[in-house]
């Protein structure tokens, strides 16, 4: 049972984990910079798991880091998202595990 | 608190350092002389945290530039700043006044380092760069 148990609460953390990264992703995309929609769309593709309840986005391109950083009026447009969800995250992986008696 | 917080990471950098740090504000001119720092304002998270609204949470944050000449000085300043954000205590200045005096005190959370490769080759003002991600976490009572 407990084993069970565990199985369950991981799977659900996996797919908290799996919504609010696919929900930043979306956010980071329609703030990233558009000049021809690469990096858009290289976001928006880029949602994958890493293992149970890790997961990462990001972009492949060589100038997204930079755009991130220095980009005039679009930099940060991947931390915004994660800042702007941090909190609601980490509040809903701790609702799912106390539900658990954690 | 804004301008407290960020005058008193400026001059306390300043001080610690020795290096030139620069106020990124709009239409700001950066020095052509390296190496030197700069310090920008990015978005912050604002929360109520009790139910009667009698204490707030912000948590403030930069992006803060570390430009220099060659590798060898960036990795071994970048090494000297992260120590300042991972140990030191700052002096909360009260920037109402002058002289400002401390008013209080607070850490820094350093939550990223990323160093920045220019886009070309040939871009060498662009060449030797690192940004570290800083968090202040500040509880306000009403």
């Amino acid at each position: 049972m407990r084993k069970l148990a565990d199985a369950s609460l991981a799977g659900d953390v996996d797919k908290i984990t799996e919504t609010y990264v696919r929900q930043m992703a979306n956010q980071s995309a329609a703030m990233a910079p558009v000049k021809d929609s690469y990096l858009r769309n290289s976001i928006m593709a880029s949602p994958q798991q890493e293992s149970k309840g890790v997961w990462t986005y990001g972009s492949n391109l060589p100038y997204a880091q930079r755009q991130e950083y220095e980009h005039r009026s679009h930099k940060g447009f991947i931390r915004k998202s994660v800042w702007r969800n941090r909190g609601a995250y980490r509040e809903a992986v701790k609702k799912r595990v106390k539900k658990a008696g954690g | 608190m804004q301008h407290e917080i960020t005058a008193s990471l400026i001059d306390h950098l300043r001080a610690k350092t020795g290096m030139n740090v620069v106020w990124v504000f709009d239409g700001v001119k950066l020095p052509v002389v390296k190496p030197f720092i700069t310090v920008e304002q990015m978005p912050s998270s604002e929360s109520v945290v009790s139910k009667m609204r009698d204490a707030a949470r912000s948590i403030y944050r930069f992006q803060v530039g570390l430009h220099t000449q060659s590798m060898t000085e960036r990795t071994r300043k970048q090494d000297e700043i992260k120590r300042i954000f991972v140990f030191d205590t700052f002096d909360l200045l009260d920037t109402t006044q002058i002289p400002a005096p401390v008013i209080g005190s607070f850490c820094v959370d350093l939550t990223g380092i990323t160093p920045i490769s220019p886009e070309s080759v040939s871009d060498t003002t662009n060449y030797h760069k690192v940004y570290f991600d800083i968090e202040i976490d500040v509880n306000y009572y009403g």
